[in-house]
């Protein structure tokens, strides 16, 4: 067969580390394995201690919430950025280059960067809030804001990927569309309620899917943030929960339970967008 | 010098009221919210460039622009973790990472779009689908892998595993089945090998897509940090990344302006690249819909 050596070099990376993983996690999933002994079969005992598990469900629920906030922020600002980067005047390169900034700034990077300008105490935010008349914040250390600071900081550092994707939906939208609606007496609002947006529904779908799926694996920053998913739980990302369990308490088999829930619940997302799209969106 | 006539600063939109004066006034609005925005989104990455020239007594009190540059913070930084070493393993790292990563989708692109054989369409959907694995999902697996090859505290852990990727393999087969036949077969005719026509006409004819495919891949393997995390822990094979977050959790918040110092280390040469060739940075993202 002529093409296996063209094809092997990929296949053998895939499958030594896509497929065989696959497997290998969800099997993990069904015994006992942690990184001593040789793992038992335990049937879907880690499955049933999961469901029942506090800090498993609090995960989820922190999960959720960051995932949609996120997402929903990213869509709403993203579009809204978008319209701005596209938008001619002095300023143009200097707001897309700005906004863009970040999504080449490492997590790791960000993560540091926030962590001071957070600074309960003594943080450049907490002052200008002051000098501002508002309040201070205890953000990362306050259980009731410490998730919330947590999206503030993967907006700043995503939103810029979103806003370019709309960037390019704009860019693709026919002007005559535009100049029509103009010459049909639309007010600029009008035009971007009725024309605009709808027909920026292809990249609203991408955005939603790419946003949400990426929400998932931003638990990065909270390795760095080092509220080691606190205080009280409030930002312990699903991501993070199976780190900490696989890394510092060596549950691997529970852990692989969880990752085999986090894929299924990718897969589910994926399968929705496929439907979603093939349903609804005709404009492409 | 006589003022300009009443109907020309109407139409300049001097005339407060008139619509074009409202356009204007919007115009110069939208100027000036633009530039807060801009500004907004730079803030912290100011904050950092200045804050890493300050003193710990004067970061969080002083002014905004340091009174006197202190470059010891930089000094200090690279003397007390080995920044040099972590950024020759990262450049190692994304450069091998990126390397391998166009070769194979090179290659298995070409058989997905030049060659005809039995099975394509279903092994072309199995390496799509990788694109539906998370990394996350596969992190306890591929770490148990890499352990039972005794590649934990090496480059190959580093590497290895990141040396494919379905995206590349969907960009390029894009690519080269936009690439007209009549080049292979002039190349065919005058007696090159399939493996010579894809390393001497194809990959060069799309040099557009394998270098965003490249930037792409480099910076996603520059800034990867919770894999080099888990994968290493000794310092000599330590990523920049993963060195920049340990150092931060041992400096903590005794020395800010030299954790400053060490970020701005990190960063820089990616923005800098970023700063230069920014339209591109952004057209090659947009039209991947990649996170970076």
């Amino acid at each position: 067969m002529e093409a296996l050596p063209y094809l092997l070099p990929a296949l053998l990376v895939f499958a030594l580390f896509e497929y065989y993983p696959l497997l290998r996690v969800i099997y993990l999933s069904l015994t006992d394995a942690d990184l001593l002994k040789s793992p038992q079969w335990i049937g879907l005992a880690n499955y049933t201690r999961m469901f029942q598990d506090a800090e498993f469900l609090n995960s989820l629920a922190v999960t959720v919430i960051f995932a949609f906030a996120v997402t929903g922020l990213e869509v709403v600002l993203g579009m809204t950025l978008g319209f701005l980067m596209n938008r001619k005047g002095p300023f143009q390169n200097l707001v897309r280059g700005a906004i863009f900034a970040p999504v080449v700034v490492s997590l790791a990077a960000a993560a540091v960067i926030w962590l001071h300008l957070l600074n309960p105490t003594s943080g450049p935010v907490n002052q200008l809030l002051q000098a501002l008349g508002l309040p201070p914040s205890r953000w990362l250390q306050d259980p009731s804001t410490a998730l919330a600071s947590v999206i503030l900081i993967a907006l700043w550092k995503g939103v810029g990927l979103p806003a370019v994707l709309y960037l390019a939906g704009l860019q693709g939208i026919p002007r005559e569309l535009q100049e029509a609606a103009q010459v049909d007496g639309a007010t600029p609002y009008q035009a971007a309620r009725w024309i605009t947006i709808p027909l920026l529904a292809p990249t609203t779908l991408l955005v939603f899917f790419i946003s949400l799926v990426g929400t998932f694996q931003s638990y990065g920053l909270i390795l760095v943030l080092r509220t080691d998913g606190g205080p009280v739980g409030s930002t312990m990302l699903l991501g993070y929960y199976i780190y900490q369990n696989a890394f510092q308490y060596f549950q691997m088999a529970y852990a692989s339970a969880v990752s085999v829930f986090l894929f299924l619940l990718l897969v589910f997302l994926g399968w929705l967008q496929f439907k979603v799209s093939e349903r609804r969106v005709h404009y492409r | 010098m006589k003022g300009p006539k009443p109907g020309a600063t109407a139409r300049l939109g001097l005339v407060a009221g008139t619509p074009v004066a409202r356009a204007r006034l919007g115009s110069v609005l939208m100027d000036g919210l633009t530039l807060f925005v801009a500004l907004l989104f730079l803030a912290p990455l100011i904050w950092l460039a200045l804050g890493a020239f300050k003193t710990q007594s004067t970061l969080f009190t002083g002014p905004l622009i340091p009174e006197s540059w202190n470059w010891r913070n930089f000094v200090d930084a690279w003397n007390s973790a080995p920044f040099g070493r972590y950024l020759f393993n990262s450049l190692l790292v994304s450069t091998a990472s990126t390397f391998l990563v166009v070769m194979t989708s090179a290659l298995a692109a070409f058989a997905f779009s030049r060659m005809s054989f039995p099975g394509q369409h279903a092994l072309f959907l199995l390496a799509l689908a990788t694109l539906m694995i998370p990394g996350d999902v596969l992190l306890i697996p591929n770490f148990l892998t890499v352990r039972g090859f005794g590649w934990i505290n090496s480059y190959w852990a580093l590497i290895v595993p990141f040396a494919a990727s379905a995206f590349g393999i969907f960009l390029l087969r894009q690519a080269f089945l936009k690439t007209p036949q009549e080049l292979e077969d002039a190349a065919r005719i005058d007696g090159a090998t399939p493996m010579q026509f894809l390393l001497r006409v194809l990959m060069p004819v799309n040099a557009p897509a394998l270098s965003a495919l490249s930037v792409l891949t480099f910076l996603s393997s520059w800034n990867a940090l919770v894999w080099p995390f888990i994968a290493t822990s000794r310092d000599e094979y330590r990523t920049v990344q993963v060195g920049l977050a340990q150092f931060n959790n041992l400096e903590g918040a005794t020395n800010v302006p030299e954790i400053l110092a060490a970020t701005l280390i990190v960063i820089t040469p990616v923005l800098l690249v970023y700063a230069l060739a920014q339209k591109w940075f952004i057209e090659s993202a947009a039209s991947s819909g990649l996170k970076g």
